[in-house]
């Protein structure tokens, strides 16, 4: 496979647009809205809403960064603190966009690798504010025909996986019937069809009684 | 560093600010039959400091009066979520039934004549265009191209400028054989295309969920390219009496699945068109 890895720089443009294609692929309920949103302080990568019409903030790192993802984790974290007041204002400015006031934000990180703690600090927090508002995922550059592609990998912490209660053999397993927590990146869908339609839409309104 | 939501609204919304050299707010819509004449340079209008709108190709034969009704009602329909639309399509269509009058229709939605040729004057007087309305597109919006379908067979054509597509295909076995041939063409001789496929005449979304998977799965192994899904539309009596009244379906019958469905297409399209935009 070294022959279709990619080899050289990556204009952040370049990887935006990948990762976007990418995230069509793989996350086939979410839809982009906005690329190079003006966050607090810097612009965040691109802008999602997902199936619950919660928005979901995605940054991505260049391959040349060093800092295992730390940089792109703070920035995370202040992504959240900064959209949450304001969601509710971008309901009611672009109600078509499907975003849902009271879905709290995530927050996607997509990097080609994340160094151990800071894959287990945004599993804690994660964690802390529940429904996986924070997740990572790793990407792979290759070059497909000429063009840049990304495969894409959640990262679970190895730590958070030790220190699991769920991993304790003194812990019983949960009972909860609860479904399962969505993770980040959700795995390939068997079907990337789109529709907000439901079988319901399709049948015919009755005729109104005189 | 203290922000205010109005700072940073128009990232979300994308609101694209009127450039410098943008027409007068007081200009009257173009509202002339006229042909559009295709532009003689490209230098300047892709100059402008502001990006075109984004430019779908359709492919629809010429005699294809459903695939042309449903083109019509999605950039019909895309206007309806606040989007700048613009249908283009070459002057041999002019009188033919494909295309009700041209001009300004519902809800500013534009149907224009232009004496391309070519795919490649076609898509010279659709980019013009597309920069032209961007000055005046608050909130973006897409220049609609039908493209012969002849047209495509062309072996010397010049594919380069092909962006985005959109291919409206049946649900049956012969259909989405058409349709994946013609996919593998497109992908074969442009390595840069994005090609959508919208399932029409289906019944059902399982129906056109299964179609379209064999479709993707096809091209995929194929062409080792993906298909971007747009949704589905439905033929129902609505869509047929609305071709014959040359009126939109979602204007006619907006309580009808298929006006359902239209707005959820042009939702889809709209969303990505807004994305390439800002991309």
């Amino acid at each position: 496979m070294a022959e279709l890895e990619w080899q050289g720089p990556i204009e952040p443009g370049s990887l935006r647009r990948a990762l976007r294609q990418a995230l069509r692929r793989t996350s086939t309920g979410w839809r982009v809205v906005a690329e190079e949103f003006l966050a607090a302080t810097t612009p965040i990568d691109l802008l999602a809403i997902g199936e619950s019409g919660e928005l979901i903030c995605i940054r991505a790192t260049e391959p040349d960064a060093d800092d295992g993802g730390a940089r792109q984790l703070a920035s995370a974290i202040s992504d959240l603190s900064w959209l949450a007041p304001r969601i509710s204002d971008l309901h009611k400015l672009a109600p078509e966009l499907g975003l849902s006031p009271l879905a709290l934000p995530r927050v996607a990180l997509f990097a080609p690798e994340f160094a151990p703690d800071v894959a287990a600090a945004a599993e804690h927090l994660s964690r802390l504010l529940g429904r996986d508002r924070i997740g990572l995922a790793r990407y792979r550059p290759l070059r497909h025909q000429g063009q840049l592609t990304l495969l894409l990998e959640p990262v679970k912490s190895e730590f958070a996986a030790r220190t699991s209660p769920r991993s304790s053999a003194h812990t019983p397993p949960p009972t909860s019937t609860a479904p399962p927590a969505r993770t980040l990146v959700d795995p390939p869908s068997p079907s990337a069809f789109r529709t907000g339609l439901t079988e319901a839409d399709l049948l015919s309104e009755p005729p109104v009684p005189a | 560093m203290p922000r205010d939501l109005a700072d940073v609204l128009h990232y979300f919304l994308p609101e694209l600010e009127e450039g410098p050299g943008s027409a007068p707010p007081g200009d009257a819509p173009r509202t002339s039959a006229e042909p559009v004449a295709p532009p003689s340079n490209l230098g300047p209008a892709l100059s402008s400091s502001l990006p075109p709108l984004p430019v779908l190709g359709l492919p629809i034969g010429e005699r294809d009066v459903v695939r042309a009704a449903l083109a019509w009602n999605l950039s019909v329909e895309t206007a309806r979520l606040g989007a700048s639309t613009i249908l283009l399509a070459p002057d041999s269509d002019r009188g033919s039934p494909l295309w009700p009058e041209p001009g300004v229709g519902p809800l500013g939605c534009e149907l224009l004549f232009c004496p391309a040729k070519d795919l490649l004057g076609l898509y010279e007087t659709a980019m013009e265009l597309a920069t032209r309305q961007a000055r005046e597109a608050k909130r973006g919006g897409i220049v609609f191209v039908r493209i012969p379908t002849e047209w495509l067979q062309e072996a010397d054509m010049l594919w380069e400028p092909m962006r985005w597509m959109l291919l409206l295909s049946g649900a049956g076995p012969r259909d989405l054989d058409e349709t994946a041939g013609l996919a593998r063409t497109l992908y074969e001789r442009h390595p840069m295309l994005e090609l959508g496929v919208t399932l029409h005449g289906v019944e059902s979304i399982a129906e056109a969920r299964n179609a379209f998977d064999a479709l993707a799965q096809r091209t995929d192994s194929e062409t080792t390219r993906p298909l971007i899904s747009y949704g589905l539309l439905v033929d129902d009596l609505h869509v047929y009496r609305a071709i014959a009244a040359q009126r939109p379906v979602g204007l006619a019958h907006p309580q009808s699945p298929a006006a359902r469905a239209l707005m959820d297409v042009a939702r889809l399209l709209y969303e990505d068109a807004r994305s390439r935009v800002l991309g």
